[in-house]
């Protein structure tokens, strides 16, 4: 895998993928069909984006459309709620067409990383990315993924459940 | 049985704040018969209001009351503290250390540092460890008078693997004022691993479920929830009579009062006294030294991370039950003065992911963070030289919701904690290193800050500081000090112990005062 991001096969990979239960009906020509249809705020198009950019700044390969759709869904709201962060999701996604002479979502992901690492210094990049890390971090299939088991309290805590149950350490 | 004191009554000592300094404070008056009215800001909670979900303790306990931050402090949530029966209390990771003997003498012992207002404290180590020694029995500190250390979690197996390679010597569990063994009606640890959302079994020591009720059932004591003050009243001979509070309808009320404690933190307690400035003191109450404010201590905190080739799970446990204390030393070879203590840490995956790379993000960000299980890792807390240019000052324009001058903290990093802060990250590095990791990262030091010092310290002359060795104001005999606010210097130690340990020995210095008739 390149360090500047997926390379063309796991985007597609990425996009056929549906997941099951979830509330997002993913077309099989758009993966953003879903996060387009339910947001009421901003456009098809700069959901779209938005989606393909959630999805860039923390790549999983493993985790569906749908965990990323939420995100988007959750912009889309406060893009409903403020005209001005609506401007600064619109004003952003246009940046990104500018920057090359294709759209953004037209472009190689490599291209499509790149041009978001030249973004890094816009509010636009900031928000995204600080919401982002925060509503992906807190999904439960991310804490499956990297294995955070969340509340402990009503299980008696990990006092007989693997606190201390390190097995691979070498001796001192 | 809780008692009920008149607005009118001027024989009550009032304390304002019920955190470790005036939840404290307020019990050791009460149990030797002294009347308190205590006043708490923020609501209280019961233990089965607390939940293992850092999201929702956070609303339901921190203090999101409006501060603006300068310098390196966030700009919108500059310091870390709570508003709830308990104070920081309900917060605190446990972390009980004693300061060391040289931290009390910086003044003589550190030299001149450039730009640095390090003082000797009026106050020796060797004067306050009987206070220590009452203050860990009382909490319950692990590793003192008896208590167990707590056992060895995965997360700490790996720093002390990495700490003995290296050659380290003082490493343990850590001191922690939690219990490892049922005691004094509380329960032993759980490993539940989410301490700093509130210890729902109460094994973790917080005044909101031992002092606060030790009080109540003392027949001298009154807590009153939702109440802030926002004014010290004196008298015309400069003496304070009373304080104004708000209260949760937002009616007004003054409380008459013989003495008044402030224990609001470092940042509420010097905004109190600025904004009960008047015309016999108007540069503030008891600021005619221009101190009140000034010195604002943190420490340097950052956090240092190892990615270990296999499973560490370090989010099942006691969250900061590890500590290697060897650089705690002063040893200004290093490059710096003051030292550091390295204390185990562990994160929730949310947490973790904001905290991990400031701006990080793509392809490897994302791969680091799906090897979460995988993370070892550990909190260095150093030394933080006081500047008289950090400090809690008060708006000029902007009010918050009570009409009040918003606070304004200025906080910039001094050289000697930059110099520290690379130290100890490349240490904190080593440890893992030498344990194995496949990588190693550092999370910078922090922007928003969770131990806050200083702000009305105490001073031989009075023309030094604010208060004297009893936390006593040296301009008003009758108003104390009685927080961290008081601390002359910030030590390489978590302040909670040294707050505690202040208060018992200032109560006893008011009950003396009282029973002679001098206060």
């Amino acid at each position: 895998m390149s360090k500047t991001g997926m390379n063309r096969r796991q985007f597609m990979d990425t996009a056929g993928r549906t997941v099951a239960g979830t509330a997002l009906v993913l077309s099989g020509t758009s993966m953003a069909a879903g996060a387009a249809a339910a947001a009421r705020s901003v456009d098809n198009r700069v959901a779209e984006t938005l989606l393909r950019m959630t999805r860039l700044l923390f790549p999983h390969e493993s985790i569906s459309n749908a965990v990323y759709g939420e995100i988007v869904a959750s912009l889309d709201k406060r893009a409903g709620d403020s005209a001005d962060f609506k401007s600064l999701l619109e004003d952003g996604v246009a940046a990104l067409d500018r920057a090359r002479a294709d759209t953004w979502l037209k472009l190689d992901p490599d291209d499509q990383v790149a041009v978001l690492g030249e973004q890094e210094g816009t509010a636009f990049f900031k928000e995204m990315r600080t919401a982002t890390v925060r509503q992906l971090y807190r999904h439960r299939e991310l804490w499956k993924l990297g294995g955070y088991e969340g509340s402990s309290v009503e299980y008696g805590g990990y006092l007989n459940r693997g606190f201390d149950d390190i097995d691979w350490l070498p001796e001192a | 049985m809780a008692n009920s004191y008149e607005l009118s009554d001027d024989s009550v000592v009032v304390v304002i704040g019920s955190g470790a300094g005036g939840g404290t404070l307020a019990n050791e008056l009460a149990q030797k018969g002294i009347d308190v009215v205590c006043l708490e800001a923020g609501g209280r909670l019961g233990l089965s209001d607390i939940v293992n979900d850092e999201d929702e303790m956070s609303g339901k306990f921190l203090w999101f009351d409006r501060r603006i931050g300068e310098g390196v402090a966030d700009p919108h949530f500059p310091v870390w503290t709570c508003k709830t029966v308990g104070g920081t209390t309900m917060h605190w990771t446990g972390v009980a250390l004693r300061m060391q003997e040289h931290e009390f003498r910086t003044g003589a012992v550190y030299g001149g540092v450039e730009g640095a207002t390090f003082l000797d404290w009026p106050l020796t180590l060797e004067e306050l460890e009987p206070y220590y020694a009452r203050a860990e029995s009382q909490i319950g500190v692990t590793g003192t008078h008896g208590m167990p250390f707590l056992p060895e979690s995965n997360n700490y197996k790996v720093m002390k693997l990495g700490a003995r390679r290296l050659g380290y010597k003082q490493f343990s569990t850590n001191n922690l004022g939690i219990n490892s063994v049922e005691r004094d009606g509380r329960p032993a640890c759980q490993q539940i691993g989410f301490c700093t959302a509130g210890c729902p079994i109460g094994a973790k020591w917080s005044t909101a479920f031992s002092e606060i009720p030790s009080a109540e059932a003392s027949g001298h004591f009154e807590l009153r929830t939702r109440s802030m003050v926002v004014r010290i009243n004196h008298d015309s001979t400069g003496r304070a009579s009373g304080v104004v509070y708000v209260d949760g309808e937002g009616v007004s009320h003054e409380q008459k009062a013989r003495i008044v404690c402030v224990a609001g933190n470092s940042v509420e307690t010097p905004r109190l006294l600025l904004n009960s400035e008047s015309a016999l003191f108007p540069d503030g109450l008891a600021n005619g030294s221009g101190h009140v404010g000034r010195h604002y201590m943190r420490h340097m905190a950052q956090a240092v991370f190892g990615l270990m080739p296999g499973p560490v799970n370090f989010h099942r446990g006691t969250q900061l039950a590890g500590i290697i204390r060897d650089e705690q030393i002063n040893e200004p070879e290093r490059g710096f003065v003051g030292g550091y203590n390295m204390e185990l840490v562990q994160f929730s995956m949310p947490v973790l992911a904001e905290r991990l790379g400031a701006g990080g993000w793509g392809q490897d960000y994302a791969a680091v963070m799906e090897q979460y299980d995988h993370f070892a890792g550990m909190l260095i807390i150093g030394e933080d030289p006081p500047e008289a240019s950090n400090r809690i000052t008060l708006h000029p324009t902007e009010k918050d919701h009570l009409g009040l001058p918003v606070p304004v903290v200025h906080y910039d990093f001094h050289e000697n904690t930059r110099a520290m802060s690379e130290h100890a990250a490349a240490a904190g590095e080593a440890v893992y290193q030498a344990a194995g990791a496949e990588r190693t990262f550092r999370t910078g030091v922090s922007a928003s800050s969770a131990h806050n010092m200083g702000t009305c310290r105490m001073s031989e002359r009075a023309r030094d500081g604010v208060c004297n060795t009893w936390g006593q104001s040296h301009e008003i005999d009758n108003l104390f000090i009685s927080d961290g606010s008081q601390m002359t210097t910030g030590g390489a130690e978590n302040p909670t112990l040294t707050i505690v340990a202040l208060v018992i020995r200032q109560a006893e210095f008011m009950a003396r005062q009282m029973a002679a008739g001098v206060l």
